[in-house]
């Protein structure tokens, strides 16, 4: 790659500490976009984001349009949610996602034409996506537009991404970084969106800066996917946006580790990226901004990556949100032998699936079949106090303490040793020579805290 | 019937109801010495890094080897007794207890029952190395609650009740044999028959500084033709077997760096200030149990401290004890008690260290660790001011 096309960056490329888990991006990492034929149902979870749940803003039995809003919430802190496929809205029910959550969630059953193929790709991604008026464009108009669209981080955590947007004048940004790190290992559905969209990334990137009044925009992408710092690179020449190639390390993608990494720019413990004047979104929130905006559609679709051993036929699927997750393992030919269990997510952070029927929601990036190979694990003995957890921590926690602090529910000493901090990417699990699950006490801990 | 056939037939009777249910941790032990762990994650990370504990202990025992081999070799046939001695009667001790407390056996034996003998004079009576095993292994580690929680190094625990209970017999050691076979197929005699009491080359250094005799050349510490403890022979296999450790990180090399390089740094310095009185940096670096104990014994991550940072300041802490004791005490070799007196400080240095770290989060900290509440889920209170104004807009 021509050093020319990529951006110097003031942090140092990487950050202290984190792993290097087996990449597994060989599965799916070579396999274009394919757009999954349209469903016969989809089951649209009403809270699929962090923030207020929605209420149905439609009734039994109506017929509803691909992009027709279904369901939308007053509180800020929110999402609405759109029909992603044209239909009759069934009787609501309920289901529990991967996340453990019982959520509501409203059925619709495809009636009449489908937008499918080719023409659902150019719907979504395909086209021309100048950005002629940008200047004249009214940041509240495109954070209004952002908010209307349903849009959602799209890297796990589903935070509504016009709150991060909205202009707040004691915390002035300046910096929108785009996030295309991926570092969860097996997930390539980013990567794959990079090569063929690039030009939607871009423009949602522009308009997101122009939103917040941000002056540099970044797309970081580790180094570890070198064509796509080379389209993205190439596609950004003149837009001012830069391409920042960031060491390839596990959790690199975490907000925190990016803006430290890039910006070299701490951001504070239980803070967020807006105290260092930073927002951060994944790319493919950035497509969903761009199409939203200049093209009035709501987030309906995503790319999931449906990958791993356990796969008989790994694929990175363009999906309707609502979607089961057996329907695309189905796709893909269902499980090989000796699966021992499938992830929503990557193996690093993703959630067991106990229910295969459960919907894929906004915030779902893929699902990692892994095998009996993969889950293998020393049986749980005593600490050995190695310290490989705390040389690892990228947040500088002291993992042993605060699992052996969350196991005894000491809750005063998780206080102290700021187990609220942790973000759960489990390296100190991954590490432990022991086999213990430190991030499962940690994240329970966290869970049982008293507030 | 394969392997894991056999233990699968078998291993009703050591579960639930089974006629020999008191010995499951003794099954499971053996079960897990012999096959891959059949367990599987639970939750996120549902990968896991290879290197285990089991992983860990086999490095170690890997990497003493050569050390091991190389004691056969100078020393003759006694030094695998006493291995067998320090294993049975270690291993017999950690399996009661395990039974007793209803606990798993923990593969760590394995490594102080191979570590214990290296660090003991090969005159040894068997007897005396069987009391040393069974009291490192219960009041070094049983006491304190078993594997994990053992404060001292049980070797070390072990080797010092002896060198306190029986001083003479600690003192007598075997001039090695070089030439080709050397003791591969001889039995040499016990301390006690024998009564040798040839000078290591640390012995001999003080009596050259007394002024007598010549210093073990650098060469022969190299090879290891040198008198001393099983393990302690040749420099260079320990490097082998120690970078082997440092190179799989299943020994930490922060500690085994400070420890080297602080011992080196200060035995120059008394070198500079006196040659007369102490002799060169290398030499000493090469002499006694310095390798060994630098990538063996001070690595031992239970009595060591967590911390990063703690561990540059442990191994610092135990090459400067050592370089002191060995110059300026009657003590000819420091590195036994370095190493135990580190152990005593490894707690306190990673108090110290992991407060660094609280206090550096505590002043990046915008959520009053109090209230701790993660972001985004309480509120923030700027969301909640814009709701607000944007209600009262419309």
């Amino acid at each position: 790659m021509s050093s020319s096309t990529v951006s110097a960056i003031p942090g140092k490329g990487t950050f202290r500490r984190g792993v290097h888990p087996p990449e597994g991006k060989q599965y799916a990492a070579n396999c274009p976009i394919e757009i999954l034929p349209p469903p016969a149902q989809v089951v649209l979870p009403l809270l699929q984001h962090t923030g207020a749940p929605c209420q149905p803003t439609v009734k039994m039995k109506e017929k509803v349009a691909l992009g027709q809003q279904i369901a939308n919430a007053d509180a800020f802190v929110s999402a609405p949610i759109h029909a992603s496929i044209s239909g009759v809205v069934q009787k609501d029910s309920v289901t529990t996602l991967p996340n453990a959550r019982h959520v509501k969630t409203l059925p619709i059953v495809a009636e009449g034409e489908q937008l499918s193929g080719q023409a659902l790709w150019d719907d979504l991604y395909g086209g021309d996506w100048s950005l002629k008026d940008l200047e004249s464009r009214d940041p509240k108009a495109i954070v209004s537009a952002v908010r209307e669209a349903g849009i959602v981080g799209q890297g796990g955590a589903a935070f509504p991404t016009h709150v991060k947007l909205v202009r707040n004048p004691a915390k002035p940004i300046d910096v929108i970084l785009v996030n295309g790190c991926e570092c969860e290992p097996y997930l390539t559905a980013d990567y794959r969106l990079m090569l063929e969209a690039p030009q939607p990334i871009l423009a949602g990137a522009l308009l997101a800066a122009h939103a917040a009044g941000a002056r540099q925009i970044y797309i970081a992408i580790e180094d570890n996917k070198p064509q796509a710092i080379e389209k993205l690179s190439q596609a950004a020449e003149g837009t001012g946006v830069q391409v920042a190639v960031l060491h390839t390390k596990y959790p690199m993608g975490g907000e925190k580790q990016t803006i430290l990494a890039l910006l070299g720019r701490t951001v504070p413990t239980g803070g967020l990226p807006l105290d260092v004047g930073v927002v951060v979104m994944n790319v493919a929130t950035a497509a969903a901004v761009a199409r939203a905006v200049l093209r009035g559609k709501p987030l309906t679709h995503r790319v999931v990556t449906v990958s791993g051993a356990g796969i008989a036929r790994p694929a990175n699927l363009l999906t309707p949100i609502g979607v089961s997750y057996r329907e695309l393992i189905d796709h893909c030919g269902g499980f090989r032998s000796r699966t021992a269990r499938a992830v929503a997510g990557g193996p690093m952070m993703g959630q067991a699936l106990g229910d295969l029927d459960a919907p894929v929601t906004k915030g779902t990036s893929g699902i990692t079949v892994l095998t009996e190979e993969d889950v293998r694990a020393a049986q749980e003995t005593a600490c050995v106090r190695c310290g490989r957890c705390v040389d690892v921590c990228p947040l500088n926690l002291v993992p042993t303490k605060l699992a052996l602090a969350s196991r005894a529910e000491d809750w005063d000493l998780c206080r102290k040793y700021h187990l609220m901090a942790c973000m759960e990417c489990g390296c100190c699990a991954y590490v432990c020579p022991a086999g213990i699950p430190l991030a499962q006490l940690i994240r329970t801990g966290k869970a049982k805290l008293p507030r | 019937m394969s392997i894991r056939g056999f233990f699968e037939k078998h291993s009703h009777h050591f579960h639930g109801q089974g006629r020999l249910a008191p010995l499951k941790p003794l099954y499971e032990a053996v079960e897990n010495f012999m096959l891959s762990p059949l367990s599987r994650t639970k939750s996120a990370p549902h990968v896991r890094d290879p290197l285990d504990v089991k992983r860990y202990m086999s490095m170690v025992i890997i990497g003493l080897l050569p050390a091991a081999l190389a004691g056969w070799y100078f020393f003759g046939l006694r030094v695998l007794a006493m291995i067998a001695v320090s294993y049975a009667i270690g291993g017999a001790i950690e399996v009661a207890f395990a039974v007793v407390r209803k606990e798993e056996i923990n593969e760590g034996f394995l490594v102080t029952g191979l570590l214990f003998p290296m660090i003991l004079p090969p005159t040894l009576p068997l007897w005396m190395v069987a009391l040393g095993v069974a009291f490192g292994v219960l009041v070094g580690k049983e006491l304190f609650g078993g594997t994990g929680r053992n404060l001292f190094n049980p070797a070390l625990i072990g080797r010092c009740f002896l060198a306190i209970a029986y001083p003479t017999a600690m003192a007598s050691y075997l001039d090695p044999v070089k030439a080709w076979p050397g003791r591969l197929f001889q039995w040499a005699g016990s301390a006690l028959s024998d009564a040798t009491t040839n000078p290591t080359p640390l012995s001999q250094a003080k009596r050259v500084i007394a002024g007598g005799g010549e210093l073990t050349p650098i060469s022969d510490l190299l090879w290891g033709s040198v008198s001393g403890s099983v393990g302690e022979t040749s420099a260079i296999l320990l490097i082998v077997g120690g970078v082997f450790l440092l190179l799989t990180r299943v020994g930490n090399y922060r500690t085994t760096v400070s420890m080297l390089g602080a011992f080196a740094i200060l035995e120059s310095i008394l070198h500079l200030a006196d040659p007369g009185r102490f002799v060169g940096p290398l030499w000493h670096l090469l002499a006694g149990g310095m390798l060994l104990g630098a990538f063996f014994m001070a690595t031992d991550p239970v009595t060591g401290p967590v911390t990063g940072g703690g561990k540059w300041v442990y191994g610092a802490l135990i090459g400067v004890s050592a370089a002191l004791i060995r110059n300026l005490t009657g003590y000819v070799e420091g590195v036994m008690f370095a190493i135990l007196l580190g152990n005593i400080f490894a707690p306190v240095i990673d108090e110290v260290f992991i407060r660094r770290r609280l206090a550096a989060l505590a002043r990046q900290d915008v959520i009053a660790p109090e209230r701790g509440q993660p972001p985004g889920q309480q509120g923030n209170v700027w969301f909640e001011g814009k709701a607000n104004e944007e209600a009262a807009q419309q």
